[in-house]
């Protein structure tokens, strides 16, 4: 039987998992993502959601190379 | 986790202090234990018990609705012994794990007040054992964390496979999916994967509303109005489906309480059936006899005829005894006699001389004759008479035959009668109502049934055009993003959140697909161990298709679950949640204990077969809960020659109401099954 990795893996690893899955994901987009579930092992959704608004300002903002 | 010894005291139906000692101390491989009993003797309430002691719950999923104090977990009889006093119910396991033994405990107080009894959790304490000897008590509000690692209490329901669950598995269905989709969820353990898909998704409509409000773009503008509209219809869609469920599943939980009442009106059904047939029965004499006495009615001119029928008759057989004898009509006139008398001149012309013995002979002649007027009266009365005569018989006969007719018909109605008070003594009227009243009120629930279950095709055919219309939007929206000014700080930022948010939900199907993969190879390989040998070749793969319903696959690959037969339906069932339970332990094989309540339902003697000699090889440990019809001669010679068979419990039922647990040795119990004789 073909044993997958999120079969295998126990709770206290599902996350890395996770984050190896977003690895194949723009930068801005996978620090977002591995944001929200390393927030969210301990915070409430709404919680996790206050901190990732701030989070999302900060990597919209124009780098340098970019402001007109 | 293996199961060693459960220790129930006054929880449920078990008054007093009992044992169960699951497994034989030193002999592990013997892990079969059968739990024999009727019907309410307790068999679910030893899973109940195990829910309660792990967990501290008191519900089951298959409670549906039954309320809380209809569950009460104090013994009734403890209560009673003790009035206005509290009672303690507790359970006790001690179970191994990796090495490790468990003694959890966990009790219950319980308090009679008037008709209610108030139930309050008493104590929980879990001392754990190491592969080392040592011994600790662990703090109780870390015991739940403990016991779920052992077994999260999410997938406890996989280890009870209750009939009716088995049932409700093979039919496709919302619910049937629903199920499905709770359970495969539960095995990814992903919580804060879903945690952060919900935050993300609050953070990308708080971005979404942001940008509507200041869209340079009105293209942009207009397509995020589109789309909240359209998110606003699915979610309201969603609530409804939901709704509709609940409904559709409030419905069948009251048919089936409905079925249930109606099946108390069983035993009297043939009666009521029987007062029907004679109340139909009487209504037909009932006409019939009224038909005899209209027609009787008709006859009252004949049978007044019939009263002076012995005069008429009487008076007619005069008549026909005159004329026998010639007076009637007289052969010679009387005028004519007259005439000779008065004339003394005979017809022959001879002298007749008073006197003269010729004289006295006319004049004989003469007293005999009557007038002719009489005579011909007489002669008309004859032939009249004669007539009413020849009909006597005949409506004497018509006339007798309608009053014994009509009389059977008025003893007939008189016997249905007493045989219909006799009946409705039996019955009651109070139940006849009600069983009529029921059955017109499941006919009304079937009814509303079939039309939400309407609602809710209707309902998902269009939640998915709004889903695929949603779908189209999102795509036009991140086309008109990136057309978008880059620079937009408003559009980096709700593109980046609907990017993250498209990126975890990504990650989370691929898991799901993952689960539901695998979960389809490992009920695949236990629905081959459990077939027959014709299924075996008939039947290939077992699919968990994306909308989470089941499908069986032929072996050409062809869809074929609308063709397999029931005892293959719970055969795949048992294959599906098997497979869920084995997904659970993260384990080719499940190492937690597996309770069957009732599980040969609908099997044949091979698939039987099947079930009992790879169940205790699939699993730790396995609990049979059986009744006398499921676990007999066959399936106990069965058992026995696995060499897995360990313990026997028979759940006795006292006079009380109670359940006393008896344990007995497996070869008495099989030498008594073996003979033919019922355990019971």
């Amino acid at each position: 039987m073909k044993m997958s990795s999120i079969y295998n893996a126990t709770p206290d690893d599902v996350n890395a998992l996770i984050i190896e899955k977003l690895n194949s994901y723009p930068p801005e987009v996978r620090e977002l993502a591995i944001c929200a579930v390393q927030l969210s092992e301990t915070l409430p959704e709404t919680a996790v959601a206050d901190q990732l608004l701030a989070l999302v300002r900060k990597l919209a903002r124009p780098q340098e190379g970019e402001r007109r | 986790m293996i199961l060693q010894k459960m220790i129930l005291e006054n929880f449920r139906q078990f008054y007093g202090r009992q044992e169960l000692e699951l497994m034989s101390p030193g002999d592990p491989e013997r892990n079969v234990t059968v739990v024999y009993g009727e019907n309410g003797r307790g068999k679910t309430g030893l899973f109940r018990a195990l829910v309660f002691c792990l967990y501290g719950e008191r519900r089951l999923s298959q409670d549906g609705d039954v309320p809380d104090k209809e569950l009460q977990l104090v013994n009734m009889s403890a209560l009673r012994a003790n009035p206005g006093k509290p009672v303690e119910a507790s359970v006790e396991l001690i179970f191994t794990h990796k090495g490790g033994t468990y003694n959890l405990r966990r009790a219950i107080v319980g308090m009679s007040e008037g008709s209610n009894v108030i139930e309050e959790i008493k104590e929980i304490r879990l001392r754990l054992t190491g592969v080392n000897g040592n011994t600790r008590t662990i703090d109780p509000k870390d015991v739940g964390e403990v016991i779920d690692r052992v077994l999260d209490r999410r997938v406890k329901e996989y280890f009870l496979f209750d009939g009716e669950k088995i049932e409700r598995l093979t039919r496709a269905g919302v619910e049937q999916r629903r199920e499905i989709g709770r359970g495969i969820r539960n095995l990814l353990n992903v919580d804060a994967l879903e945690n952060a898909i919900g935050a993300i998704r609050r953070v990308v409509k708080s971005l979404e509303n942001d940008l509507a409000k200041s869209a340079s773009s009105e293209q942009l503008y207009q397509l995020m109005q589109r789309l909240r509209k359209n998110e606003e219809e699915k979610d309201g869609l969603e609530k409804k489906l939901e709704q509709l469920e609940e409904e559709r599943r409030k419905a069948l939980k009251e048919i089936e309480i409905t079925d249930k009442r109606l099946d108390e009106f069983k035993e009297i059904r043939h009666l009521l059936e029987k007062r029907k047939a004679y109340e139909q029965q009487f209504q037909t004499i009932e006409q019939q006899a009224s038909e005899a006495m209209r027609s009787m009615r008709n006859m009252v001119c004949k049978a007044a005829t019939l009263i002076i029928a012995p005069t008429i008759t009487n008076v007619f057989e005069y008549i026909e005894r005159q004329k026998r004898k010639g007076d009637i009509p007289s052969e010679i006139r009387r005028d004519l006699i007259q005439r000779i008398l008065d004339e003394h001149r005979c017809i022959c012309g001879n002298e007749i001389i008073e006197g003269t013995d010729a004289y006295k002979n006319i004049l004989e002649w003469l007293k005999r004759t009557s007038d002719a007027a009489v005579q011909d009266a007489a002669l008309n009365l004859w032939r009249y008479l004669s007539e009413i005569c020849h009909h006597f018989s005949d409506d004497e006969d018509l006339i007798q035959k309608r009053i014994i007719e009509h009389s059977n018909l008025i003893q007939a109605m008189d016997n249905i009668r007493r045989e219909l008070d006799r009946i409705s003594k039996e019955i009651g009227g109070s139940e006849r109502q009600d069983a009529t009243e029921l059955e017109a009120h499941r006919s009304y629930l079937q009814k509303s049934v079939t039309t939400i279950e309407a609602a809710i095709q209707n309902s998902e055919a269009q939640l998915k055009q709004l889903e695929n219309e949603h779908e189209r939007l999102l795509a036009l929206l991140k086309e008109a993003k990136l057309k978008a000014d880059r620079n937009d700080e408003l559009s980096r930022r709700s593109l980046l959140a609907r990017e993250t948010l498209d990126a975890l939900n990504a990650v989370h199907l691929e898991f799901t697909r993952e689960i539901k993969n695998i979960i389809g190879e490992i009920a695949t390989k236990i629905f081959h161990r459990l077939l027959d040998d014709e299924g075996r070749v008939n039947l290939h793969t077992i699919l968990v298709n994306d909308d989470y319903s089941l499908e069986v696959l032929d072996r050409w690959g062809r869809p074929f679950l609308a063709n397999i037969s029931a005892g293959q339906r719970q055969i795949m069932s048992i294959a599906f949640i098997a497979a869920l339970a084995m997904t659970a332990s993260r384990k080719d094989r499940i190492e937690m204990p597996l309770f069957m309540d009732t599980p040969f339902g609908r099997l044949s003697y091979e698939h039987r077969k099947n079930l009992i000699k790879e169940v205790p090889a699939l699993s730790s440990q396995w609990i049979m809960l059986a009744t006398d019809t499921e676990f007999r001669q066959q399936e106990a010679q069965l058992l026995k020659a696995t060499g897995k068979w360990g313990k026997f419990f028979f759940l006795r039922g006292t006079n009380d109401g109670n359940t006393r647990v008896e344990e007995k040795d497996i070869n008495t119990v099989y030498a008594i099954l073996q003979s033919g004789d019922d355990y019971l």
